[in-house]
């Protein structure tokens, strides 16, 4: 199967599925076709030139009504680099059920927001963000169904959407794998502990903290296709968290996944065999947006190497590696290289990874798009 | 591309209720507002009950009163003039403030003696006056936008400048009544607001400036 | 009798100042004593000041303007969020404020920041990074990259207490609890 680039801007046919993943560098959204026009979008990152969120301006650019056809929002996590522009997509659509992960409803999260948001004194992206969806949730009454009013919220082996053939002519199914219920008891604990800060210690930017125990990895099924979208879901040596806690459970779907959003970046972190053998079918498509900041930006090409024994077909949004910095005034340059010691541009181009592929009759050949610098790796 | 103005300041004003006693250097290196070396080499200007001024290389910071006032000549402390007052009313948190100013000053060098004319030809057209003076010059210009939200105005005032000549000199205050004199309030507008209100003011001057490039 | 001050600081500055202190007797602030950054103020009115009825002392001189002793020309201006203090480096991530929308991960020596500010690079931590020229009074100039790091603060128990009040409250009007 060949990738190739057509027309960006040229939407799918109603029996013809879609999964869209954008990745700047940093950050990451995945937009997802349902079929006969209903969407789905999961978490969020800003086009930074238009600074509007990538799946807005990518759905506009389809002809797709976002207030009417998107039907579900996912936000997996609350990091800066899968929330940006979230809030404005949660108010364009209107006709969409909101979910987040159950490790997130509790006051202790919606403190450290309103301290960070409003106390901090310093912006903070993500942060930010939430407050700003906490906003649009309380504006939303008076011109939303009411049984999209509250969020849902995202728990192992919960299903999230359904639609069965009497609602249209395929099934869609859309579910959370995690997180599970010790994760939830693990990161409640934690939100209290790390995340709301201690009296008389400095005020600072909200950093994430790894691993990533709240992360929502999802199951998608259009028809006969069954996708993987493996979200920041990381590893863990307690086999009632993480990945092994997805594998072991013996409510999730069975059957495998044709196409798989690779967790955390590729990551060694995020490595489970497991997974790989029984949730994911031979020779998937494997899609991955790169983390092209910290010490060792992902994925590594031992990374690609691992996956690769999976599957030869991997994508990636953009070049693992980063980009090179802007050239600035010489003055400023010289001053730069002076004392710096390494540097890199950690945000490039919004690489676009789309396939498509018809479900009217079982499945047929997908067709793999990049645009903007997504590549073959 | 934005003119960039020969010499550029900002600063903050906060109408209020303040014992100027307090606001001593040493006052802001024990709460760490300021570096220990930056108190330590502060010029004290003047130290009264009714007034206390000091400077540091970075800002000057000037308290009545009624009045609270920090400025700096240079841009690359907006930033930390803006988190000094932060700092200061987080720490004074029951001092009763009834008015907020963000202020961006500039002083723009024009390419040519006659296009400083023609500036001050098209902000005060001379036409309306000829017959009554002899030699009409524009000496000042004030304009105000009043806002309805937070409740305020913005006023320009366009001079010719007297520290760079040929030039323009324009000041941009940004006024900002607090409501129920809570501190909170006005903590959020200049947190909120500055970055944007010394855009919106290089914005502002460009757009006239321009005028006549 | 209650004045109406200003926000503004430049021209009234002196005018108000010098009716607080100035005696009748003393000539008002001249205009080349206003500050350098606002010497555009107009000559003060020769007016004699009115009296306010204060008896504080009668007379204080009022310094002369803000006259940094050195100039800086801003070149290139970024903020930055520490990410690791590891050993001797620093590792961060740099959002470039003079053309937005880049945004670098950088590592540097923590000698490049000044001893007094080397306490506050903790991870979360923000910077200003200023790089320009440095126009010294006594004329020379100096290439110069300045880390200042952002002095906010620490959190107090009214925070804590006030956003838990305020979670409680937008907990239950969302749904957003168990």
């Amino acid at each position: 199967m060949r990738a190739s680039a057509g027309n960006v801007n040229c939407p799918p046919s109603r029996y013809e599925a879609e999964i869209s993943i954008f990745g700047p560098g940093i950050g990451e959204c995945i937009v997802i076709h349902l079929g006969k026009n209903a969407w789905m979008v999961v978490d969020s990152c800003l086009d930074r030139n238009t600074r509007i969120p990538i799946a807005l301006q990518y759905l506009q650019a389809l002809g797709v009504n976002a207030a009417t056809d998107v039907k579900l929002f996912v936000i997996t996590h609350w990091h800066d680099d899968h929330i940006e522009g979230a809030s404005a997509i949660l108010a364009s659509c209107h006709n969409a059920k909101f979910v987040c992960s159950d490790a997130l409803r509790c006051g202790e999260f919606v403190q450290f927001v309103s301290l960070y948001s409003q106390r901090g004194f310093i912006e903070n992206s993500g942060v930010d963000e939430f407050n700003r969806i906490f906003e649009v949730l309380k504006s939303r009454r008076g011109y939303i169904r009411p049984e999209l009013l509250e969020p849902g919220w995202a728990i192992a082996d919960r299903r999230l959407l359904y639609y069965t053939k009497n609602d249209r002519p395929l099934n869609v199914e859309v579910y959370s794998l995690s997180p599970s219920d010790a994760a939830i008891t693990l990161a409640l604990r934690e939100i209290g502990q790390l995340l709301i800060p201690k009296v008389k210690t400095p005020k600072r930017r909200a950093i994430a903290q790894r691993p990533n125990h709240v992360s929502v990895a999802l199951w998608v099924i259009v028809g006969d296709l069954h996708v993987l979208l493996g979200s920041d879901l990381e590893n863990h040596p307690d086999n009632r968290l993480g990945w092994q806690a997805v594998v072991l459970s013996r409510n999730r779907p069975r059957e495998r996944a044709l196409i798989i959003k690779v967790p955390h970046h590729g990551s060694s972190n995020a490595y489970c065999k497991e997974m790989w053998q029984e949730m994911v079918a031979t020779n998937p498509i494997a899609l991955l947006t790169p983390f092209a900041s910290g010490v060792k930006p992902l994925p590594t090409e031992t990374d690609i190497a691992r996956i690769s024994t999976h599957t030869p077909q991997i994508y990636c949004t953009g070049s693992p590696s980063g980009w090179r910095s802007p050239r600035r005034d010489s003055a400023v340059d010289k001053t730069i290289k002076e004392v710096v010691r390494t540097r890199r541009l950690v945000y490039g181009p919004m690489g676009h990874i789309r396939v498509r592929i018809p479900i009217k009759k079982g499945l047929d050949e997908p067709n793999i798009e990049l645009f903007n610098g997504a590549q073959s790796l | 591309m934005p003119l960039i103005p020969e010499i550029d300041g900002s600063s903050i004003v906060v109408l209020g209720s303040f014992n100027p006693a307090i606001f001593h250097p040493l006052w802001f290196k024990i709460n760490q507002l300021i570096r220990p070396e930056e108190a330590d080499s502060a010029k004290l200007e003047v130290t009264h009950p009714a007034v206390s001024i000091f400077s540091l290389e970075w800002f000057k910071l000037q308290v009545e009163m009624e009045r609270f006032v920090v400025e700096t000549t240079d841009k690359a402390n907006f930033g930390p003039i803006s988190d000094l007052v932060l700092g200061t009313f987080s720490i004074l948190d029951h001092t009763p403030v009834r008015a907020l100013g963000m202020n961006r000053v500039m002083h723009f060098k024009m390419d040519s003696r006659e296009k400083w004319h023609a500036f001050g030809h098209m902000i005060a057209p001379k036409d309306v006056w000829h017959g009554i003076m002899e030699r009409p010059g524009l000496q000042s210009l004030t304009m105000e936008d009043p806002r309805d939200d937070p409740l305020g105005f913005t006023r320009v005032r366009i001079e010719p400048s007297k520290q760079v000549d040929p030039g323009i000199f324009i000041e941009v205050n940004n006024h900002y009544e607090i409501e129920d004199n809570n501190i909170q309030n006005m903590l959020n507008i200049l947190k909120g607001s500055w970055k944007e209100v010394l855009l919106k003011s290089e914005s502002i001057a460009n757009h006239l400036i321009k005028k006549v490039e | 009798m209650m004045r109406d001050l200003a926000t503004r600081f430049v021209a009234e500055q002196s005018k108000e100042v010098s009716e607080y202190f100035v005696d009748k007797d003393v000539k008002p602030i001249k205009e080349e004593n206003v500050g350098q950054v606002s010497g555009n103020v107009l000559a003060i009115s020769t007016e004699a000041p009115a009296s306010l009825g204060l008896t504080a002392p009668p007379v204080v001189i009022l310094p002369g303007p803000f006259k940094p002793r050195h100039r800086f020309k801003v070149l290139q201006q970024f903020e930055g969020t520490v990410l690791e203090i590891s050993g001797d480096e620093c590792r961060a991530h740099i959002r470039d404020l003079t053309r937005p929308g880049f945004v670098e991960e950088i590592t540097f020596s923590i000698e490049e920041i000044s001893e007094s500010d080397r306490e506050l690079a903790v991870l979360g931590a923000v910077f200003y990074w200023d790089i320009g020229y440095q126009d010294r009074i006594d004329g020379q100039r100096l290439r110069v990259s300045a880390i200042r790091f952002r002095r906010i603060p620490m959190w107090k128990e009214k925070d804590l207490v006030s956003s838990r009040r305020e979670a409680e409250s937008l907990s239950e009007s969302l749904g957003w609890k168990r």
